[in-house]
């Protein structure tokens, strides 16, 4: 008897985690750094990492990606650059600027880095549902 | 009479001080200025807390000469745009760092430094407008500002 209502509990709770899980998504932690010299593009990379502690925070505007199957974050993130930093940068982003006139010869370079931040990620079979967690 | 004459004297001067010889005032209260143009004229108004104040900026990135395609020139110089505005957004609203250097030799000017630098966090701004023509790109940026978010 008491080890049928263990056994309750303990399926109860599996699946309560897994429904959770499914309804969240999988956390990512990503950020964006771009570098221009001259008013040129440098270089510019998002960076992809897997959650390995859970993250805190409630979810915020959410961003919405067609996916090609099997298809991985970061790849995907590469292909649809332009859309992730329109939605990521109305957060905070960090800015540095330096431009140097010496007899009259100009040089200038902005760095613009987006601070990794946790964002949860549902994986559908032809699109990606990215939130930031905050 | 003497003494009512000199009153209604006193306060006719002080009538025209305060109301019709001082137009400015008149006219409801006076702007105030972050600061000001060389010909005087306001050039930013001061956040109040009564209303929100607009910056708008237009960030400017030139495409690589080798790109591999219009369509990467175009999203390449749109992303250098983009930190020119932010950079420009963050210089109204936080200021910039400036640090000049002379030096002189036997009287003469040999060499003339100027380093600017801005660092600073810019939340909210938002792309209003985006153009791109003979590989320059402008990015039209514009970010609001209301009393609360300075307030605490």
């Amino acid at each position: 008897m008491r080890s049928g209502t263990r056994n309750r509990t303990f399926l109860l709770t599996v699946f309560t985690l897994i429904s959770t899980s499914a309804l969240l998504g999988d956390e990512y932690l990503i950020g964006y750094r771009l570098t221009t010299k001259n008013s040129t593009l440098i270089s510019d990379r998002i960076s992809v990492s897997k959650s390995m502690t859970p993250c805190l925070g409630t979810k915020q505007e959410s961003l919405f990606l067609p996916r090609q199957p099997s298809q991985r974050l970061q790849s995907l993130l590469n292909n649809h650059e332009d859309e992730f930093i329109q939605y990521a940068t109305q957060q905070t982003i960090k800015l540095q600027s330096h431009q140097n006139i010496t007899n009259h010869a100009h040089t200038s370079s902005d760095s613009m880095t987006l601070p990794t931040q946790c964002y949860i990620v549902d994986f559908n079979d032809d699109s990606v549902i990215i939130s930031l967690l905050k | 009479m003497k003494y009512s004459a000199a009153l209604a004297l006193l306060l006719s001067v002080s009538t025209l001080q305060a109301g019709f010889l001082n137009p400015s005032n008149s006219s409801g209260e006076k702007v105030r200025c972050v600061y000001s143009g060389t010909d005087g004229n306001c050039v930013e108004p001061a956040l109040e807390s009564s209303h929100q104040l607009v910056i708008t900026v237009f960030g400017q990135g030139v495409a690589p000469t080798v790109t591999a395609s219009p369509a990467q020139a175009y999203a390449l110089a749109k992303r250098a745009a983009l930190a020119d505005g932010y950079r420009q957004i963050a210089e109204r609203i936080k200021g910039v760092h400036i640090e000049g250097q002379d030096s002189v030799k036997n009287m003469m000017l040999q060499r003339s430094t100027v380093r600017t630098s801005v660092d600073a966090m810019v939340r909210g701004a938002n792309v209003m407008d985006t153009t791109f023509k003979d590989g320059l790109c402008e990015v039209e940026l514009e970010i609001v500002l209301s009393y609360s978010q300075f307030s605490h």
